[in-house]
């Protein structure tokens, strides 16, 4: 068995793990197992210790602490994504770098193109995404996108005009990415 | 609270779904998606898990 299998699995089981804790509070909760029996005894021993610290903390963010049972389990499934997400970058990028280190130096060129490329496009499309939600570049998390990329939108921004309220230059800036990449990577493998 | 119950039937569609595709195919993931989120609204709803 591969080894992402393996993790998804594992996080498939954090997060029915989650769910049977959400449900072993829930049942104790509305008093469908007596909370003083033998069995509620057990499930709150088993399960406070898990759900309580999310309660808190959502109570601090004014939420309901009946709640905290669900958004374990969405919380367990969002961490679980991104890991995955993650150790799937990790595993890649190793693979690429082992592969170009391999291949000598026009392939570290290639990787060297193709890690900028992506970084760029990544920095592009958060800088859409954020003025969508009114993050623009005095923003302390979106600036480093702005300084990234304002080389290539900025002079594509004085050439494509506006359509209504739409601006495609970030678009149009991908493109012209993807075409400089593409004319790159082509020179190098000549 | 819909967005909780939207979330938790979302996930529950997810895992149904990747059951359903890796029993019968990419319709039986869609299907087991639709499936599993409804079910999981619906469970959600009777058993008043989030009120």
């Amino acid at each position: 068995m591969p080894q992402t299998a393996i993790l998804r699995y594992t996080v498939l089981g954090l997060v029915v793990l989650a769910a049977l804790v959400a449900f072993g509070s829930w049942v104790v909760r509305r008093r469908r197992v007596s909370p003083f029996g033998v069995l509620g005894r057990a499930l709150r021993a088993i399960t406070d210790p898990v759900v309580k610290p999310v309660e808190r903390r959502l109570v601090r963010m004014g939420g309901n602490p009946t709640h905290a049972g669900g958004w374990l389990v969405v919380i367990t499934a969002v961490a679980g994504i991104v890991f995955l997400s993650l150790a799937g970058w990790f595993v890649t990028t190793f693979q690429t770098v082992y592969a170009a280190a391999s291949g000598g130096p026009r392939a570290t060129f290639a990787l060297i193109i193709d890690l900028a490329y992506r970084i760029l496009f990544v920095a592009l499309i958060v800088r859409v995404v954020a003025a969508w939600f009114g993050m623009f570049r005095y923003s302390r998390w979106i600036r480093p996108a702005y300084i990234l990329t304002d080389w290539i939108v900025e002079p594509v921004r004085r050439i494509v005009p506006l359509v209504g309220a739409f601006d495609f230059s970030p678009v149009v800036a991908m493109i012209v990415l993807s075409l400089l990449r593409q004319i790159l990577l082509s020179a190098l493998s000549r | 609270m819909r967005l909780l119950k939207a979330l938790v039937s979302f996930i529950v569609g997810t895992v149904a779904g990747a059951l359903g595709s890796k029993l019968f195919g990419p319709f039986g993931g869609v299907l087991g998606f639709i499936a599993g989120a409804l079910a999981a609204w619906w469970v959600a709803q009777r058993m008043a898990f989030f009120d």
